[in-house]
This record gives C-alpha cells, sequence and structure tokens, in this order.
C-alpha cells in the first residue's frame, strides 16, 4: 500500500547495518518470539468464552479449529436475534448441542465439526433475521445482525462484554496485591454474570483468591465444581498448579 | 466517512481470518512493547476484544496489520501505566537449569531477549512503539505513522532518537558488563 520511504534507514537488524552484533542478535531473538501452538491455541481458547456463554471454548482448542471461534461467536449473534425477536427454543436447543458435542471427551475434532455445523445453521438464521431486518447479511456482522437496534445505538452484546471484562481485569489484577478484594470482584462478577462468557476465568481467579488466602477447603470445592461444569477447559492445568503450589 | 461509500467498500474482513493471520504478530508485538511473559495473553486477548469490537468499523484506508498495530501500541500503554506494572520488573528472569545442547541455544535467545527488553525499557512508550514496528515488526515508516496517528516527520525523530539511545545503551552493557 506505501511505498518504501527512502529516507528510511537500514534497519538495525539488517546484516548490512552496522548496529553491534549483540543488538542485532537481540532484534533477531525479539523477532524469533512467536508463541507457540499451546499458546495460541490457550488464547483461542481464552477468546471463545467471549462468544459462547455455555460452552467451554477451550474444548474447541486445536489451532486449525479456530475458525470454529467465529462460528460460535454467530451462534451467539444468532441467539441474540432469538432474544430480540422473542424466544425460540430450537435456536437455544443449538447452543446446547454444540456445548454437549464440545463436552464430549472422545471427539474433540467431532465436537468442532458439530459445532461449526450448527454454527453454520445458525449463520443462516442470523442471516435471515438480518435480512428480515433489512441489513445485508454479510459473513461476520454480529453488529448488522443486530439491526433492530439504530445503527450507532451502543450494542448490547458488546457493552456487556465489555462490562463483564472490566470486572474481571480488575479482579485479576487485584489478585496480585489482595486476594480479599479480587474475591469480592469475582464473587461480584459470579453475582451479574453468573453464566457470563467469562465465567471461567472468573471462577479461577476466586479459586486463586481463596488459594491465597489460605481458605483451602472453599478453594478446593470450588475447584471441583470447576472441573464438574467444564471437564476439558483449557484452565485446569493453571487450577491444578494453583492447587499444588498452595499444597492442596 | 460518507465519500468513502460511493465507491461500496468491501465487506469488513472476518473475524476468525484477522484473529489466525495476526495473533502471532500481536503476541510479538506486546512482548516487545513490554508486557511481561506472565501478561501477554490476557493482553492478547484484550487486543482482540477491542478488534472484535471494532472490526465492522474497520474502513480499510490503513493496512488491516497497521490497524491491528495500532490497537496493540494502546492496550501495551494502557498496560503500562497501570501502577503494579510499573514497579515490576519488566522482563522475565533469565531461564537456568540443566542445558543440553538446544536448550543452550534457547538459552542464548532468551538471553539476547532479556537484554532487549531491558534495552527497550530504558526508552519512553512513544520511542518505544516507533522503534519496535520498524526495527522489530518491520513496517514501513509510512506505516509505523498510520498505527501510531503521528505525522510522518514525528516518527522519523522518535526512531532516530530510540536508535540514539538503543545504540548507547547496548555499548554500555556489553562493553563494561555494568548492570
Amino acid at each position: 500500500m506505501t511505498e518504501p520511504d527512502e529516507r528510511e534507514p537500514t534497519r538495525l537488524s539488517s546484516a548490512a547495518s552496522d548496529a553491534d552484533p549483540a543488538l542485532r542478535a537481540a532484534l533477531a531473538a525479539g523477532r524469533a518470539e512467536v508463541p507457540s501452538e499451546a499458546q495460541l491455541s490457550a488464547l483461542a481458547a481464552k477468546l471463545g468464552p467471549l462468544a459462547i456463554p455455555a460452552a467451554s471454548g477451550a474444548t474447541l482448542g486445536a489451532w486449525p479449529v479456530v475458525a470454529g471461534l467465529v462460528a460460535v461467536i454467530a451462534v451467539v449473534a444468532a441467539v441474540a436475534v432469538v432474544a430480540l425477536n422473542g424466544a425460540s427454543p430450537g435456536h437455544v436447543g443449538t447452543v446446547a448441542s454444540a456445548d454437549g458435542a464440545a463436552a464430549d471427551a472422545a471427539a474433540a475434532d467431532a465436537a468442532a465439526d458439530a459445532a461449526a455445523a450448527d454454527a453454520a445453521a445458525a449463520v443462516d438464521a442470523a442471516a435471515a433475521a438480518a435480512t428480515d431486518a433489512d441489513a445485508a447479511p454479510r459473513p461476520f456482522r454480529p453488529h448488522a445482525v443486530l439491526a433492530a437496534a439504530p445503527p450507532d445505538a451502543p450494542l448490547p452484546l458488546a457493552a456487556d462484554l465489555e462490562a463483564e471484562l472490566a470486572l474481571l481485569r480488575a479482579a485479576q489484577d487485584a489478585l496480585r496485591t489482595d486476594a480479599a478484594r479480587a474475591l469480592s470482584l469475582a464473587d461480584e462478577h459470579a453475582r451479574r454474570f453468573a453464566d457470563g462468557t467469562l465465567a471461567q476465568e472468573r471462577e479461577v481467579v476466586a479459586i486463586e483468591a481463596l488459594a491465597a488466602l489460605s481458605r483451602s477447603a472453599e478453594a478446593r470445592a470450588r475447584a471441583e465444581r470447576f472441573t464438574a461444569r467444564w471437564p476439558r477447559s483449557a484452565h485446569a492445568r493453571r487450577l491444578a498448579v494453583v492447587l499444588g503450589d498452595a499444597g492442596l | 466517512m460518507l465519500s468513502t461509500l460511493a465507491t461500496d467498500p468491501p465487506a469488513p474482513p472476518r473475524f476468525d481470518e484477522v484473529f489466525r493471520a495476526h495473533a502471532p504478530l500481536v503476541w510479538r508485538a506486546l512482548r516487545r512493547l513490554g508486557v511481561r511473559e506472565a501478561d501477554v495473553e490476557d493482553l492478547c486477548q484484550e487486543v482482540f476484544v477491542v478488534v472484535h469490537r471494532k472490526l465492522p468499523e474497520f474502513e480499510g484506508r490503513a493496512k488491516l496489520s497497521t490497524w491491528v498495530y495500532g490497537i496493540c501500541v494502546r492496550v501495551a500503554s494502557d498496560h503500562r501505566k497501570r501502577a503494579h506494572v510499573r514497579h515490576e520488573s519488566q522482563h522475565d528472569a533469565v531461564p537456568e537449569g540443566r542445558q543440553s545442547a538446544p536448550q543452550l541455544n534457547e538459552l542464548a535467545q532468551a538471553q539476547a531477549r532479556v537484554l532487549l527488553d531491558a534495552v527497550l525499557a530504558e526508552l519512553d512508550d512513544d520511542k518505544r512503539a516507533v522503534f519496535v514496528l520498524y526495527e522489530i515488526e518491520e513496517l514501513p515508516m509510512a506505516e509505523v505513522a498510520v498505527a501510531l496517528n503521528t505525522p510522518l516527520q514525528t516518527a522519523y525523530s522518535r526512531l532516530h532518537a530510540a536508535r540514539k539511545l538503543v545504540t548507547e545503551s547496548i555499548a554500555r552493557r556489553t562493553a563494561g558488563g555494568a548492570p
């Protein structure tokens, strides 16, 4: 898009540069630090819950399956349309079946396929709803799908996510310095967003806070509820570390 | 903005495509912008929440990657301003322990990164952002200026100032073995 500017200096990492070899090596090492597949999968899993309230995004974990991420977002968009237009058990069932399939420990790939297929159906439903609302169907535009709202109105979905994320972030930040406050913020999140899109992350914070406060029995009990609810969560390993460190 | 509608702008890119194409770059850029390894996953999440929210508004006037880098810089800058980050070490400890041959190479890489991050930590946010985007992410200067929403000339000034500081810092650290 932009022509290189002839004023641009030779990059320091370039062999043609007269930069100190130590600096060149440091820049190269910095450039080489990209995340592993596992780290990317964990990130995708973390973003998954942004879009799908009950299911564990982590269960769709394989990195190439990230396509499922947008699919689950589309499911939420479709459900949001349904919610705006009056509830339909069929669509709620769509999410539930994606959840159920994803929770099946034996068939992660099949689960991803099933979720994607369900999502595809939901996208169709969303597109139909969007057309009804006189908005152009786009590949991925929950905002367009939520066309019942005026174009510049705040989006209920995004606003909720932001509120959730802000509260969770505050709880995570507090965890470093004030476990009691972290726990109280996590509990506030649990009250306001019981089945929120970041419910897993909130529970992790709460369990870490309980462990830090030496409330071992509560930490253990809450961790057990966590694994019962999200048996294949990407956070399970972290919880094991937390409880292990706390000698639980 | 209305005038851009005349040419029927293409649909915004899909979120999953943006994520797949940019997640590794976002990760790396955040690290060099001063986000510790322990925090980088959280901050990547934050970047993509913003991307997700703003993608429908993306107008294609900048390259998509430039736009994403701009979000990274803002998220990292906000993160660094939070008090608890400022008082903590900006870089991670060098791993220690038994070293087989491949681990030795990894160790050398890790040490080089620690050096890099220590040097970068001496720059202010503005200079650091220009330096990282040009020298590590290797954006053309015109895109660096767009990502940082700053005049091109300002971006050049910051780059030159940053290069001078980095070069001096490296010389100081490698020559005398000073801390």
